[in-house]
């Protein structure tokens, strides 16, 4: 009897079968890891130890990790607003330095306030900012149709070389010849906490988490959100205005990415320089699709990956593995986790041949 | 999927409180120099550890107690293609092939580091205690200032200026980023001799310190011997972009320019397309990007500076010195070995040009001839 | 007499699953040359399963073919094309910017890279002679009526020499003469010795055209019976496994005050020509007014205008006299419009969302479903449970996934969002396309129990069994205009039929 497998979808996924399969993943990325680090001639258990002592080993690691999450956690919570709106806004990486640029920008001009009205005012102008950039889009998608993965990918470069301006000229302090604004004065310090570089940024993150939660499921403007992303045209014969969800949804995802932005430059570095993002924007993408398009799932996501930023310099340092081959690992890891979230939803079945 | 939901939320809740315990408003400051404490006692639990380590080693092999290893880590965001890294590497290649103070070194060049991941990164070397001189790039003022507090003990040296509050001092060592002013003014020298249209240019990255004093030096040079020498100038605002950089070079042939002086990496690829057009190189020997453009490239040096923080470390090491460093950069003169003419290129330049140069060379040395630094902005004339 | 001819193709025990789903279960049948064999069925029943399996589109996962006495197992569509079956889709797999002739031959011609147009046209032409058919075969196909892109589907199969030809659903979207063409092919098929599988859930063209009719209920073989045997009670009771009346029970009811009134509506389709032209045509209360016409003859485009989603460039909509036209959707919806989209996949249902969601879109704005900024879900629930009895949607519960349900299933959703709040005017496009013989029957109920209640309903449908099943009077659209209205008991289906094919002086 012979025997043959054909490929099928499946309805419903279920929470055992994801977490299954996350599992799979990863045992299938660190087998394929291992032949990169036996390649490198290191010792492969020893490589995973450090990567996981260095991500999750110690208060100071995991503080350092979560330092780490905190600007992918908004970044993938604006691809969540995207992806869930079908708006899909490529430019949460220039939304991002939109904000890390407002922060600047009052952290320059109003250092004389107190701490306690900078801290919201910050928050408030990198949201503004972020949102600002989104709007030029969204209205451009909203009333002429352009399509908003070029408008929002352009745009990425005009704050790009906006920024370079700034910084080479206008914000650089005269004696100054790297690219970058002067040291902000303490009282535009977000507060950090347990004695370490973990900022608030990274509790606002949870709250946007919990907040973007709260308003995609149990609110009517998120139920609008979710609808339009799955079907604009069902969505607009039952009276959702689409314009208005489209330009609010890039309004809400570009806010995200620009608080994010603050809190890199209030809460961690505390001035502004060209590469003060390392494509947080894009990393955004995975994150959101790795955390399953649920806010929840982002901030997972995010410490995961940030523990893997993280734990992946104690690797090398320890254990002399190339840098190249470390950052080999956290692709093939990426690719597997987001390989196996496809994959969930098919399955083999074995079905007999007809000989 | 509430349920999930919320089993997820205490998940990340449970992981935090475990991570960091209850944070009081009240005990804050006490919490704080509790945890300081802990710091420095650990802190130093490992700094015995190695040195009990390195004595049983040492004592063993020499029954002496001076170190025999040593590493050094360059911590940077160039690739190790660029002329910088390359002039270090080579650098550190001859002080390991000299074995300095009998030293077996270990040399590590972290390329790619980017900005926000400097901290991170120069901590995890300094946490891991493998390491003795931990290099960073211009560019990573702000790390440094909290590593070296951090920890006091780690020699750090970074090339840069000062800002604000923060000098070099104490543990942080300051190395002059453009190190390369005599042989920058050798290469104008030669430049001014090979000139034919009496036309001389310098291609640029920005108009700072590091890049004013060689092309002063370089104009210098060209006088030196061609008091009537136009010279052209570009700065093409970038440490790195090829593309414009040939623009500015093209610019600078159009306009009669036969000898370019390139500071960043792109105008040889102009000046090739141009017969009659030589250049001269930056930092390492760079004929070999294109042996019939390039007349001869001023060198870096590091390797005094490298053997200077060696002696410093050894200080510390062997009799416990504390760490002091001046506040000023530590600058090595071409005859201090901090900066050299690079290889000249006999198929392109006559043999009495090249023994000018060397005859020149020499007065340098002797300390017949001594080149101004000088860094303000130099003009197209 | 059909017995006569030998079996040309026989299919054994054929068992094949869409993972849980049991889409054929030991399914076995004959059919014999010359013969037109049908295969009804509800929809789900698995007919199309069968016929895609054996044209080699799926794989069986178990069961036996023998086609003209050798053991045929079909790899995919070009094994079958090759053995000599060929297959006419419901939606049709043509190339419409390339000529009759081309879309014929392409594909065809196995050997070489060049196109022998030349001969292949003298073929062809002599094809059309032979069935009858007014083809010019320079046309280019996107140009067609429907009913004409079909023969040329036809004629690709007879090009290449098919024994046995598989029609799905032929006669979906063709005017009742087109019908009428198409079966007289099919005739001239038989009588040349060629045998052909229909597939249909239409009874009276199994009655009318027919040899013998395979019957699957359930991904289950009923039985195969000789048409003559027969008669359409039998079938229906074989399709459904009941009985089920196909005149709607209705009261006589006199129409009340009108209630929506278009009034010289004039709208655009998409690509900004005329869609809708000096349409008029009042619904009153207590009425059912059916808007009979072919497909894509204006028909969406009038529903788009009713329901607010598409501009008017002239007229008026009236709703009891309150001027409505251009009101947005939302608008539409408050002042108590229900509307039946005819897509109810793209237009009517999220259909990755669960069936509570489904059951608020449109009405998740206000009370009891929204309380102050929340949606009230548990509110939701309840209702969602309700509707679900209510309107027998057969589902586990509200939160299953609106995708995972059957065609009937989901208009059924639909009914229960749109006619649970009270509507004054429902609107409904095609409301039964693709559902089986029973869902349809509940449709058709639910719709005069709502013109029962004093409610004005536009039935817009191109099945003409429905239109004059449950109308009150039919109107018929061609072109964009009205070709005139009819009450039900002077309206013939010959004259409505002419009058779908834009012949004025039509009807009664």
């Amino acid at each position: 009897m012979k025997y043959q497998f054909v490929v099928e979808r499946r309805q419903q996924v279920s929470l055992w079968l994801n977490l299954l399969a996350v599992a799979a993943a990863l045992i299938v990325g660190l087998l394929i890891s291992a032949v990169l680090i036996r390649g490198a001639g290191a010792n492969v258990l020893e490589s995973y130890k450090a990567l996981l002592e260095g991500a999750f080993g110690s208060k100071e690691a995991i503080l350092e990790s979560l330092v780490q999450a905190t600007p992918l956690i908004f970044t993938g919570l604006a691809m969540v607003v995207a992806f869930r709106s079908k708006v899909i806004n490529l430019g949460v990486e220039g939304q991002f330095l939109m904000g890390t640029m407002a922060a600047a920008w009052i952290s320059m001009n109003f250092s004389y306030l107190p701490n306690l009205v900078l801290i919201p005012l910050l928050a408030l102008g990198g949201m503004i900012a972020g949102a600002a950039l989104g709007f030029i889009p969204a209205i451009l998608k909203a009333r002429l149709e352009v399509n908003e993965v070029i408008s929002t990918v352009l745009l990425n470069y005009v704050v790009l070389y906006f920024l370079s301006y700034l910084l080479s000229g206008p914000w650089k302090p005269p004696y100054e010849w790297l690219m970058q604004t002067i040291r902000f004065e303490e009282s535009t310090y977000w507060p950090n906490f347990f004695e370490s570089r973990l900022h608030l940024g990274f509790f606002i993150g949870l709250v946007a988490a919990g907040f973007l939660l709260y308003l995609l499921q149990r609110t009517p403007f998120g139920f609008e959100l979710r609808s339009v992303g799955e079907n604009p045209v069902a969505a607009r014969y039952k009276g959702i205005k689409i314009e208005r969800i489209i330009i609010l949804a890039l309004l809400l995802s570009a806010a995200l990415a620009g608080l994010g932005g603050v809190g890199e430059v209030s809460g961690l570095h505390h001035r502004l320089i060209t590469g003060i993002s390392k494509g947080y924007g894009w990393t955004g993408i995975l994150i959101a699709l790795l955390g399953q398009l649920n806010p929840i799932g982002v901030v997972l996501a995010a410490i995961f990956f940030g523990g893997l930023i993280n734990g992946s310099v104690a690797m090398k340092i320890h254990t002399g593995v190339p840098i190249a081959v470390v950052e080999s690992i956290q692709g093939i890891l990426m690719f597997v986790l987001l390989s196996a979230q496809t994959m969930v939803h098919f399955k083999l079945r074995r079905i007999e041949d007809a000989e | 999927m509430k349920l999930t939901n919320m089993l997820i939320v205490l998940f990340v809740v449970a992981m935090l409180v475990a991570a960091c315990g209850p944070s009081e408003p009240e005990v804050v400051e006490k919490e704080v120099t509790r945890v300081v404490k802990e710091t420095v006692v650990e802190t130093v639990i490992v700094e015995v550890e190695v040195k009990t380590e390195t004595e049983a080693e040492a004592g063993a092999e020499a029954g002496a107690e001076e170190p025999t290893e040593l590493t050094m880590v360059a911590i940077s965001p160039n690739t190790a293609e660029d002329p910088w890294p390359q002039a270090l590497m080579q650098s550190a290649d001859r002080v390991i092939e000299e074995k300095y103070r009998g030293l077996d070194m270990n040399f590590e060049y972290v390329e790619n580091v980017q900005f926000p991941d400097v901290e991170r990164v120069g901590r995890e070397y300094a946490k891991s205690g493998e390491v003795d001189i931990l290099w960073f790039h211009t560019s990573y003022l702000d790390a440094v200032s909290v590593l070296r507090e951090e920890f006091p003990d780690q020699l750090i040296s970074i090339t840069s200026s000062v800002y604000d509050d923060h000098k070099a001092g104490s543990n942080q060592y300051w190395m002059n980023a453009g190190p390369v002013l005599e042989s920058s003014y050798l290469g104008g020298v030669l430049a001014g001799l090979m000139t034919e249209s009496n036309t001389v240019g310098v291609v640029a990255a920005y108009p700072v310190d590091s890049q004013t004093m060689p092309m002063n030096a370089y104009i210098d040079g060209v006088r030196s011997v061609n008091p009537d020498a136009e010279v052209k100038v570009s700065f093409i605002e970038s440490w790195y972009d090829p593309a414009k950089a040939r623009e500015a070079a093209e610019t600078q042939i159009n306009a009669g320019t036969d000898v370019l002086f390139s500071i960043v990496f792109g105008p040889f690829e102009a000046a090739t397309k141009h017969p009659g057009v030589s250049g001269i190189g930056f930092l390492v020997d760079q004929i070999y990007l294109a042996p019939e453009v390039v007349l001869t490239s001023p060198i870096a040096k590091w390797d005094p500076r490298i053997k200077f923080l060696i002696d410093e470390w050894w200080e510390h090491k062997v009799n416990g010195t504390p760490y002091s460093s001046p506040a000023e950069a530590i600058q090595f003169t071409m005859a201090d070995g901090g900066n050299e003419i690079g290889p000249i290129n006999e198929d392109l330049v006559p043999q009495e040009f090249i023994d000018q140069v060397m005859d020149i060379r020499q007065q340098i040395l002797d300390g017949e001839l001594v080149v101004q630094a000088r860094f303000e902005i130099p003009e197209s004339d | 007499m059909q017995q006569k001819s030998q079996p040309i193709l026989q299919i054994e025990n054929q068992t094949k699953r869409f993972g849980n789903v049991l889409a054929n279960e030991n399914i076995s049948m004959q059919v014999c040359g010359g013969e037109i064999h049908c295969l009804l069925g509800e929809n789900g029943a698995g007919k199309s399963t069968l016929a895609e399996c054996l044209y080699g589109f799926y794989r069986p996962d178990s069961g036996k073919y023998t086609f003209k006495g050798k053991e045929f197992k079909p790899r995919s569509p070009r094994d079958a094309i090759d053995a000599g079956i060929g297959m006419v889709h419901q939606h049709f797999v043509l190339s419409p910017p390339m000529t009759v002739i081309e879309n014929i031959v392409v594909g065809t011609e196995s050997d070489g890279i060049w196109l022998d147009l030349k001969s292949a046209s003298e073929k062809v032409a002599a094809l059309c002679s032979d069935y009858d058919l007014d083809l010019e075969l320079d046309t280019i196909v996107g140009q067609l009526p429907v009913g004409r892109q079909q023969w040329v589907e036809i004629l690709k199969a007879l090009y290449v020499g098919v024994d046995l030809l598989i029609l799905d659903e032929p006669t979906a979207s063709l005017t009742p003469q087109e019908v009428e063409k198409l079966f007289e092919i099919l005739q001239k098929m038989k009588t040349k010795g060629l045998s052909v599988i229909l597939i249909t859930h239409k009874l009276h063209e199994v009655m009318e055209i027919s040899d013998r009719v395979t019957v699957l209920r359930k991904a289950r073989l009923v039985g195969t019976v000789n048409t003559i045997d027969v008669t359409r009670e039998t079938l229906v009771n074989m399709m459904v496994g009941r009985t089920v009346s196909f005149q709607v029970a209705k009261k006589i009811k006199t129409p009340g005050r009108a209630i929506l009134e278009l009034r010289d509506l004039h709208v655009l389709k998409d690509n900004g020509l005329d869609g809708v032209k000096d349409f008029s045509l009042s619904i009153c209360e207590n009425e059912i007014v059916g808007l009979a016409g072919v497909a894509g003859n204006g028909q969406s485009e009038l529903f788009d205008a009713i329901v607010g989603v598409r501009q008017l460039q002239n007229g008026q909509i009236l709703l009891s006299g309150e001027d409505i036209s251009n009101d947005s959707p939302d608008m539409v919806i408050k002042k108590g419009i229900a509307s039946i989209p005819p897509d109810r996949m793209t237009q009517g249902l999220l259909m990755g969302f669960p069936i509570k969601e489904n059951l608020i879109l449109g009405r998740h704005r206000v009370a009891p479903f929204k309380k102050g900024i929340e949606l009230k879900y548990r509110v939701i629930e309840q209702f969602a449970e309700q509707a679900i009895e209510h309107y027998e949607v057969v589902a586990t519960s509200g939160e299953q996934i609106a995708k995972t349900l059957s065609g009937g299933n989901l208009q059924k959703v639909i009914l229960a969002r749109e006619l649970s709040h009270d509507p004054r005017f429902v609107v409904a496009s095609s409301p039964t396309r693709g559902l089986d013989v029973g869902a349809m029957e509940y449709v058709h109920k639910r719709l005069v129990e709502l013109r029962d209640s004093g409610i004005g309903i536009l039935l817009i449908s191109e099945d003409l069994d429905e239109v004059f099943n449950v109308s009150d009077r039919i109107a018929v659209i061609y072109n964009g205009e009205a070709m005139g209205i009819l009450n039900r008991e002077e309206a013939t289906r010959e004259g409505v039929g002419l009058l779908m094919a834009g012949f004025r002086g039509g009807g009664g």
